[in-house]
C-alpha cells in the first residue's frame, strides 16, 4: 500500500494525491461502506421505519431459512440465473462473432442488439406486458393466426418464469456482445493466419483458438450475468408481483415487498445480507476455479 | 510514519462520515411538542399530497387560508402514489417529515399507533371544534382509541356506471335503485353479444367484490379486526361476482387483469356495466363516443356499497402545531368544502356540501353516490394496513387468472392467510 515516500518531493506529490482521492474515498465511506455496516447491523433487528429499531438478534435469519416462500423465492431466482446466463452468453457469444465480420450495417446490427440494454426495465416491461397480454397480445395474436392455442404467458404458473426469461436474455445480450466484441478484437491475427497455413477450417479456428483466448473475456461476462441476474426484480415489481402462486417471486421482489410494503426493514436487511453472501460465494468460486479453464496470453 | 498518516486519513474519514449522521434514526417524536413560533413570526408549513389533479383546487384553499393568516405560508408538495408512502417513512425516519399532509384509512392505524400524526381530540376540545358535520363513519375511521388523529377531507362511495347507447341497442331498460342481484344477471346476459360483454368482474376489492360482500349483508372483517371472508354470506358474494366470468357475461379473468376495464374495454363500449368509485366519474363523463350514467350497486340482501375517504393530518413532530392546527380547522370548514365542491373531483366529507358536486355533471345521476353515503361500509379499519389486504388479494389474483376454482376453499384460504398475517 502505498503510503508516504520519504524524499520531500514524492511525499508532496503523495499527499496531493490522498487530497485529491478523498472527495471519492469519503463519499465512498459514507454512502456505501457505511450504508453496508449499517445494514448489517439492521439485520439483526425489527425495524418499521417510523418508530426505533428494536434488538432482535438473528430472529430475522431463523425466520427466513425456515420461510418456504423465501425458500421459493431463492429457488427462483436460482432457476432464473441458471436458465438466463448460458442462453444470454451464448447467444450474445454468437452475435459477436457474427458482427466482428465485416458485413454491411454492421453498426447498425451492433446498436439495434445493443439497445434493449440501455433501455429501462421498467419501460421493457411495459412493451412486454402487452406482448404478452391474453387474447390481444401479440404474441397470442400470433400463435391464433398460425391456429394454435394462446399461452398463458404471464398467468401460468408453468410458463411465467420462462417469459421473464425471454425478456432476462432479450435485454442481456446486447451488453455481453459488445464486451465479447471487444474480447473478440484483443486476439492477436498472427494465430489465425498461423493456423490457416496449418490447415484449421473453421470450427478448429473457433475451438481452438477464439474460444480459449476468449475465455478471460467469458469469465468477466459470467461474472456480471450471474450478479445481475441474481438482483432481477423490475420485470417482477411490474408485471407479475412474485406471481401466478409465487412461481415469479424472486429474492429482491421478496425484499422490496418486506421492506417497502410491509414495514419490516429489518428482515428486508437480512434478505439482503443472504442475497449477498450467496452472490459472494459464486463469484469467488468463479474465480477460484478460473485456473482450471482461463487462459490468460 | 507512513502508517501514522494512513491512520489519520482513515480517523478522518470516519469522523466525517460520522458527522453526517447518515443511518442513525431519530427517536420517536413526542406527543406533544411544542410551538417554537412566536406572534407576529412568519410561519412555513410544508402540505403533502398525491394527486396532481386536485393541486388547483389545493392551491386555491391555500390561497384563501392566506389570506385569513398572513403570517403563514403553506409550501405545496405533489408527491406521486408510487412514491408517497415510501417518502413519508423516509421522511418520519429522518425526522424531516410534513408538517401537514394526506392520509388515507389503509394506512392510518399504523401511522396513528407508531406516534406519528398528532392528537387532534385535545386541540377539538378547547376550541370547541364541531366534528358532528363530518359523516361519523369517516370520523370514526381516522380515530384511534376514541382520539381523533385526522380531520376528514373527502370521501367517495360505488355504484354500477352503465352505458347507455348498449342498453337502447339491446332494448333493455335502465338499471333502477330497485335492481336485485338476478335483475343484473339478467340484463348482463341480454347485453352480451358478439362483440360486447354485459358486465365487467374487475378484478379489485374495491371497486369490486367487497361492494357485493356488503350488498350481500356481509362483511370483510370484525369490528376487532378478524377477517371472516370464510362466512357465506361474504363468500356467496365474491362467487357471485365471478360467476359474470363464468357465464361468458362478462371478459374473462386474465383479460381483466391484463387492463382495467375502467380505461379500456369500459370507455371503449366493450362493457355495458361495471362498478366504479365516484372519482371516476369525471372521466367517464368526457367519453365522447358514449353516453355514460350511473345506478346504485344492485340489492343482493340489502342495498350495499363502500366508501373510503381522505383525511387531513398533522405530523407530530411538527415545529408548529398550532399553526398546523389553524390550516387544518381551515381545510375542515365549510369554506374550504365549498371550494373543493366547485373544483368537481371529489366529494367533500363535510356534510351538505355535496350538491355542488352533484350538479357538476348534469347528464349523470350523481346523486347515487352521495345517498350511497348514509349506508356504504366504510374501509375496514385494521392495524397492519396494506399486508393482509396483499394476502387476500394474492389468493383472489389465482383465481382470475384461472389458477384455482373460485369455492369455498378460496374463501377460505383467503381468510386464513390474512388473519395469519393480523395475528388472529
Amino acid at each position: 500500500m502505498p503510503f508516504l515516500p520519504k524524499s520531500k518531493m514524492a511525499r508532496q506529490e503523495a499527499l496531493w494525491g490522498y487530497a485529491l482521492a478523498s472527495p471519492l474515498l469519503i463519499g465512498c465511506a459514507v454512502f456505501f461502506y457505511l450504508g453496508m455496516v449499517a445494514s448489517f447491523i439492521l439485520g439483526f433487528t425489527q425495524w418499521d421505519v417510523l418508530t426505533p429499531p428494536t434488538w432482535y438478534g438473528l430472529g430475522n435469519y431463523f425466520y427466513l431459512f425456515k420461510d418456504h416462500v423465501f425458500r421459493m423465492a431463492l429457488w427462483n431466482t436460482t432457476r432464473y440465473a441458471l436458465l438466463q446466463v448460458p442462453l444470454s452468453l451464448t447467444i450474445a457469444l454468437a452475435l459477436a462473432l457474427a458482427l466482428n465480420q465485416n458485413i454491411r450495417f454492421r453498426n447498425l446490427y451492433r446498436l439495434i442488439y445493443f439497445l434493449p440494454a440501455l433501455t429501462m426495465p421498467v419501460a421493457i416491461s411495459f412493451v412486454w406486458k402487452w406482448i404478452y397480454a391474453p387474447g390481444y397480445g401479440i404474441l397470442n395474436q400470433l400463435l391464433s393466426s398460425l391456429g394454435l392455442p394462446n399461452v398463458r404467458w404471464l398467468d401460468d404458473p408453468h410458463v411465467a418464469m420462462y417469459s421473464i426469461i425471454i425478456m432476462g436474455v432479450w435485454m442481456s445480450i446486447g451488453y455481453a456482445m459488445i464486451i465479447f466484441i471487444a474480447g473478440l478484437q484483443n486476439i492477436p491475427r498472427i494465430y489465425y493466419e498461423a493456423a490457416i497455413v496449418d490447415g484449421a477450417n473453421d470450427w478448429q479456428k473457433l475451438s481452438h483458438i477464439t474460444v480459449p483466448l476468449l475465455t478471460p473475456t467469458i469469465l468477466f461476462n459470467l461474472i456480471t450475468s450471474v450478479i445481475s441476474s441474481f438482483q432481477m426484480f423490475d420485470f417482477i415489481y411490474v408485471m407479475t408481483s412474485g406471481g401466478p402462486s409465487n412461481s415469479t417471486r424472486t429474492v429482491v421482489y421478496s425484499l422490496w415487498e418486506e421492506g417497502f410494503r410491509f414495514f419490516r426493514m429489518g428482515r428486508a436487511t437480512a434478505m439482503g445480507w443472504i442475497l449477498f453472501m450467496i452472490i459472494l460465494f459464486l463469484t469467488i468460486f468463479q474465480l477460484r476455479t478460473q485456473k482450471r479453464w482461463v487462459y490468460y496470453e | 510514519m507512513k502508517k501514522k498518516v494512513f491512520c489519520l486519513l482513515l480517523v478522518a474519514a470516519f469522523l466525517l462520515s460520522s458527522c453526517g449522521q447518515a443511518a442513525t434514526p431519530t427517536t420517536a417524536p413526542e406527543a406533544k411538542p411544542t410551538d417554537t413560533s412566536t406572534a407576529g413570526e412568519t410561519v412555513n408549513l410544508s402540505y403533502a399530497m398525491w394527486d396532481t389533479a386536485q393541486l388547483p383546487a389545493t392551491e386555491k384553499l391555500i390561497s384563501a387560508f392566506e389570506e385569513k393568516y398572513p403570517n403563514i405560508t403553506i409550501t405545496p408538495e405533489t408527491v406521486p402514489w408510487d412514491q408517497y408512502w415510501n417518502k413519508l417513512q423516509t421522511a418520519v425516519a429522518g425526522g424531516e417529515a410534513y408538517d401537514v399532509f394526506w392520509m388515507n384509512i389503509p394506512y392510518f392505524q399504523q401511522y396513528a399507533a407508531k406516534n406519528v400524526l398528532l392528537n387532534l381530540q385535545p386541540l377539538i376540545q378547547s376550541s370547541n371544534y364541531d366534528m358532528s358535520v363530518f359523516y361519523p363513519a369517516l370520523v370514526a375511521s381516522y380515530s384511534y382509541e376514541n382520539n381523533v388523529y385526522g380531520i376528514p377531507r373527502d370521501y367517495d362511495t360505488t355504484a354500477l356506471f352503465y352505458n347507455k347507447d348498449l342498453f337502447d341497442a339491446a332494448g333493455v331498460a335502465y338499471p333502477t335503485d330497485k335492481w336485485t342481484w338476478d335483475d343484473l344477471k339478467e340484463a348482463a346476459k341480454k347485453l352480451t353479444t358478439k362483440d360486447t360483454w354485459g358486465f365487467a368482474s374487475a378484478f379489485g376489492d374495491r371497486p369490486g367484490y367487497w361492494d357485493f360482500i356488503y350488498s350481500n349483508g356481509g362483511d370483510v372483517n370484525t369490528p376487532d379486526g378478524k377477517v371472516i371472508l370464510d362466512q357465506p354470506a361474504a363468500c356467496d358474494a365474491i362467487k357471485y361476482y365471478y360467476s359474470f366470468i363464468d357465464d361468458g357475461t362478462s371478459p374473462d379473468g386474465p383479460t381483466l387483469l391484463a387492463t382495467d376495464p375502467a380505461e379500456t374495454l369500459f370507455p371503449n363500449g366493450k362493457v355495458a356495466m361495471m362498478v366504479y368509485g365516484s372519482w371516476g366519474a369525471g372521466a367517464f363523463a368526457q367519453i365522447s363516443t358514449a353516453h355514460i350514467d350511473v345506478a346504485p350497486i344492485p340489492v343482493g340482501k340489502v342495498p350495499g356499497s363502500s366508501m373510503h375517504g381522505l383525511a387531513n393530518v398533522i405530523w407530530s413532530g411538527t415545529k408548529h402545531p398550532d399553526a398546523a392546527w389553524e390550516f387544518l380547522k381551515f381545510l375542515g370548514s365549510e369554506d374550504a368544502a365549498k371550494i373543493l365542491a366547485n373544483t368537481g373531483t371529489v366529494i367533500p366529507a363535510y356534510k351538505g356540501m355535496e350538491s355542488a358536486w352533484v350538479s357538476a355533471i348534469p347528464s349523470m345521476n350523481l346523486k347515487v353516490f352521495v345517498d350511497a353515503a348514509s349506508y356504504a361500509k366504510p374501509w375496514p379499519a385494521v392495524l397492519l394496513g396494506t399486508e393482509w389486504e396483499t394476502k387476500i388479494q394474492d389468493v383472489f389474483k389465482e383465481v382470475w387468472q384461472g389458477n384455482r376454482p373460485m369455492d369455498d376453499q378460496a374463501c377460505a384460504q383467503a381468510a386464513a392467510d390474512a388473519n395469519a398475517v393480523l395475528g388472529k
